[in-house]
């Protein structure tokens, strides 16, 4: 039986083979000016000055959504093969050795911090969606809190209503003891780092345990705080993962310019410095 | 003290009166069962006679009053859903293009239908161009004001949300413009504009008055709607003029029937039976359905057309609407398809039953309507005698699959096979949700994969940079499967939003976008109560200092009359699958992540296909 290949698993194939072959002729073409004894250094400069304004102009594209310039998926992609190409050019252009004086570590502090956080980027970007599509309901970032606020207000008007109706504590132990830092709205860092899925199994775990001291009425109390728990859990998930989504392109787009702008300074003094032939 | 009970009032079909010139106070007095007193009011005196004139009409002449029911009569439906138009010559009456909810009688004078593509300038239409490289620019360099800044706004229309304000549009040279174009007359007595009231489908031709004083009778859907429920002469009447009108080009459209002899076509335009089922205002009431019961008892409540099981009578054809196909599943019903305009049921089990006679099959599934459906039925004998012997032995052996097959895969759909495998990937989960949510009717709805939606909204700033700053829709909806319906205008196959326009400010544009034109739209906020899916917004406008718009105020009898007293100048606003842009919708090329794309819920194939990247 003939398997279809899925058109993204087709595409990065094919970007990637790309990807590769530029890549070796880069390799081939630094080897033969080497050969030739070209200025490599030079020419692999302006190469990578050229892809890096290539790499930023696609923030540019973001900016101009009305002009005809292609789709900005088409962007993307070039954006990230071109940057897997941008480190290997970086490494032929330094000639893989370790920065020395003040510009160069500069330079490639720079280049590390864009190169990374764009992996990271990268990464956040295939990963998160996927988490947050399956705990639940989309939710917009802005109303997040929003949401905390009114949940947190539902369970505990819930609370407070099956103390006063069954007249035993039960629930309202439970809620004080084990869910109330639960339902506290969290921050983005607490969200990421207090492992939300442990949380939720813990709230839920400490529902199951009071189930059995419970009557009939309580149980569906106790049914309605575990589907506010989940509901919680999706919250922090939403932020959490929305948060980083965003978060990582502030560190992206900044280092990018500074890279920009040091790496037009060095460009400036390798011309001026460059012994004429 | 008095034990007299009182109780709110529940508004009534008939509190507003069609003819808004017409007093209910003198509508209870015609209907009344009393006899008239001898000193009638002159304007229940213009009713009365205007009634007797119309019922001697030739559409009209023969329905008998006795089969209406007391709370809805005859005179009741004539005096509360029509009314009388007097129309210049060469005034425009419908034109090509537009959606309305009304059929027209001639009660004096004649019309002329020019069947004939007329220019938009011609029949009053403002006609936006795409944008140019340097508008777009510039656009995009000018300073981001206020929210729906509006700087050249003018006032076109100031006043009323009722069609009979609407402005009269008069064709401009008429000579030159009738010369060698395809036109009929339509005299008096003689009957218009149903075949679009009824079906919900543009009108297919222009229609200008050929005389000075033309008086028409114009009759809003509800009331063709009882016309055709209690007065079988009507309907029979309405039918002849679309067996004789509009049958025949539909029929041809469809491939099977097409290639045959015109005799073969002809048999069948007179022997195509037509149904009707569900509601006409299905949007009405179909969310409160969708939030008040379960999925079981809204399909329940969907109306059975062909019941799985029994006996096919004929080939249907739909010719509006949408039908949801299921079929039983361990006692519930599973839902695997649903038919749109042009698509067909039932050609398998008659080929099946035509070349095995000894073994005949019922129907395979159950056809309810999804709202509103209008179908065509060629009886079995038809098909048997007229289509099968002019299809090719491959036609043939594509429809004859084996039956079990079929009930896997599921479709009869002989316009649509390629969609088998699309539908049994998009599985039934999604099915319902598309269905009961309505989003099939969507000619290009915003579906958002949430598995790669970053939520970065780059979609949404694309679209504000190319609406002056003001997005067009929101990043927000239903979700099923991974997959978001955002809440942007679906450009609905059945635009119910622009039915009730009374100038024609939304529109669709001939590439099948429904756009708004801002500077016809009065903000009667019409098409914004009647989107089933609240994808319209109203807005307040603003000047170019930021500050709200309100209308001119005008003299009338030495009193300052403000025409808008309700506040602030309001505009009907949604996407407008940005139709003035060359590239196309922003919000698809924006999105990096190739997240979010527009589709045409009809072609379930490039959706399924999608969702399996």
């Amino acid at each position: 039986m003939a398997v279809s290949i899925k058109f993204f698993v087709k595409r990065r194939l094919a970007n990637a083979a790309l990807l590769l072959v530029t890549g070796v002729l880069c390799v081939l073409l630094w080897r033969t000016l080497e050969a030739a004894l070209r200025p490599q250094a030079l020419y692999s400069g302006f190469a990578l000055l050229l892809l890096l304004l290539l790499l930023t102009a696609f923030n540019a594209r973001k900016k101009l959504p009305f002009l005809p310039l292609l789709r900005a998926s088409h962007w993307l992609q070039f954006h990230v093969y071109s940057g897997f190409l941008s480190v290997l050019l970086y490494g032929l252009h330094t000639e893989f050795r370790f920065p020395s004086g003040t510009l160069e570590i500069s330079l490639s502090l720079l280049f590390a911090i864009v190169a990374l956080s764009g992996f990271v980027g990268l990464y956040l970007s295939r990963s998160l969606p996927p988490l947050m599509a399956r705990s639940g309901e989309p939710l917009t970032y802005e109303a997040i809190p929003k949401f905390e606020f009114r949940l947190r207000r539902e369970v505990e008007d819930l609370v407070q209503t099956t103390e006063k109706s069954s007249g035993t504590s039960a629930v309202g132990d439970l809620y004080l003891q084990h869910l109330s830092a639960h339902f506290k709205p969290r921050s983005v860092w607490a969200s990421l780092l207090g492992k939300p899925k442990k949380m939720l199994s813990r709230a839920l775990e400490n529902i199951d345990k009071v189930q059995r001291y419970t009557g009939e009425d309580e149980h569906e109390v106790l049914e309605k705080l575990r589907a506010c728990v989940r509901q919680k859990h999706n919250l922090d998930i939403q932020k959490g993962s929305q948060f980083l989504l965003r978060g990582w392109l502030f560190v992206h787009i900044p280092f990018t310019y500074s890279l920009l702008i040091t790496s037009f300074a060095h460009a400036w003094i390798a011309l001026v410095y460059t012994p004429s032939r | 003290m008095s034990t007299e009970l009182t109780s709110p009032s529940i508004p009534q079909r008939w509190d507003s009166p069609f003819d808004s010139l017409l007093a209910p106070e003198i509508i209870a007095l015609l209907l009344q069962d009393a006899p008239l007193p001898e000193e009638l009011p002159d304007e229940a005196g213009r009713a009365l006679q205007m009634l007797i004139r119309v019922k001697s009409a030739p559409a009209l002449a023969g329905i008998d009053p006795t089969r209406f029911p007391q709370h809805l009569p005859l005179d009741g439906i004539l005096l509360n859903d029509a009314r009388l138009l007097t129309k210049d010559i060469n005034e425009i009456i419908i034109r090509e293009g537009d959606y309305g909810n009304s059929a027209f009688v001639i009660l004096r004078g004649s019309v002329t239908l020019i069947a004939d593509n007329l220019p938009a300038h011609l029949l009053g239409r403002g006609s936006r161009e795409r944008k140019g490289f340097m508008a777009m620019v510039k656009g995009a360099l000018r300073r981001k004001g206020d929210p729906e800044t509006r700087v050249h706004h003018t006032e076109r229309f100031e006043a009323g949300s009722d069609q009979g304000d609407a402005p009269s549009i008069f064709l401009q040279d008429v000579p030159r413009v009738l010369d060698g174009s395809r036109t009929h007359t339509i005299h008096a007595g003689e009957m218009f504009g149903e075949i679009a009231a009824l079906g919900r489908c543009p009108r297919n031709a222009t229609i200008i008055s050929a005389e000075a004083n033309t008086e028409i009778l114009e009759i809003r859907w509800q009331g063709l709607r009882d016309l055709m429920s209690f007065a079988p002469e009507f309907k029979e009447h309405v039918e002849d003029r679309y067996r004789q009108f509009g049958l025949r080009p539909l029929l041809q459209g469809l491939d099977l029937i097409r290639r045959l002899d015109p005799a073969h076509v002809e048999t069948l335009v007179q022997e195509t039976r037509f149904e009707r089922h569900g509601r006409f205002d299905w949007y009405g009431t179909y969310q409160k359905l969708l939030s008040a019961s379960s999925a079981a008892d809204r399909l329940r409540n969907e109306p059975m057309i062909l019941m799985e099981s029994d006996y096919i009578n004929g080939l249907m054809i739909v010719r509006g609407g949408f039908v949801r196909v299921s079929h039983s599943h361990h006692g519930g019903e599973k839902t695997i398809s649903y038919l749109g305009m042009g698509q067909t049921y039932g050609l398998t089990e008659i080929l099946h039953n035509h070349a095995h006679p000894d073994q005949v099959i019922p129907a395979q599934h159950s056809l309810r309507a999804i709202g509103y459906v209008d179908i065509l039925v060629i009886p079995t004998h038809l098909v048997e005698e007229c289509i099968i012997p002019s299809m090719t032995p491959s036609e043939v052996a594509e429809h004859s699959r084996p039956l079990r097959t079929q009930r896997e895969t599921n479709d009869l759909a002989l316009t649509d096979h390629s969609s088998l495998d699309a539908r049994d990937r998009l599985g039934p989960g999604m099915m319902d949700f598309l269905m009961d949510k309505r989003t099939i009717n969507g000619s290009a709805a915003m579906l958002i994969d949430l598995d790669r939606c970053t939520r970065c909204d780059d979609c949404v700033r694309a679209c504000a940079s190319t609406h002056d700053g003001n997005p067009r829709f929101i990043r927000y909806g239903d979700h099923q499967e991974g997959v978001q319906v955002a809440q942007a205008c679906l450009h609905c196959h059945d635009p119910i939003c622009m039915i009730p326009c009374p100038t024609g400010a939304i529109h669709r544009e001939d590439t099948g976008e429904v756009v708004i034109n801002d500077s016809t739209c009065i903000g009667c906020s019409s098409c914004a109560s009647n989107c089933p899916y609240d994808n319209i917004q109203m807005v307040e406008i603003r000047d170019e200092h930021g500050l709200p718009q309100f209308p001119s105020h005008h003299e009338q009898d030495g009193e300052r009359l403000n025409l808008f007293s309700e506040g602030s100048l309001k505009r009907a606003t949604k996407c407008d699958l940005c139709f003035d842009q060359k590239a196309g919708p922003a919000c698809v090329r924006a999105c990096p992540h190739d997240a979010l794309q527009r589709f045409d819920m009809q072609d379930i194939d490039s959706i399924a296909q999608w969702l399996s990247r």
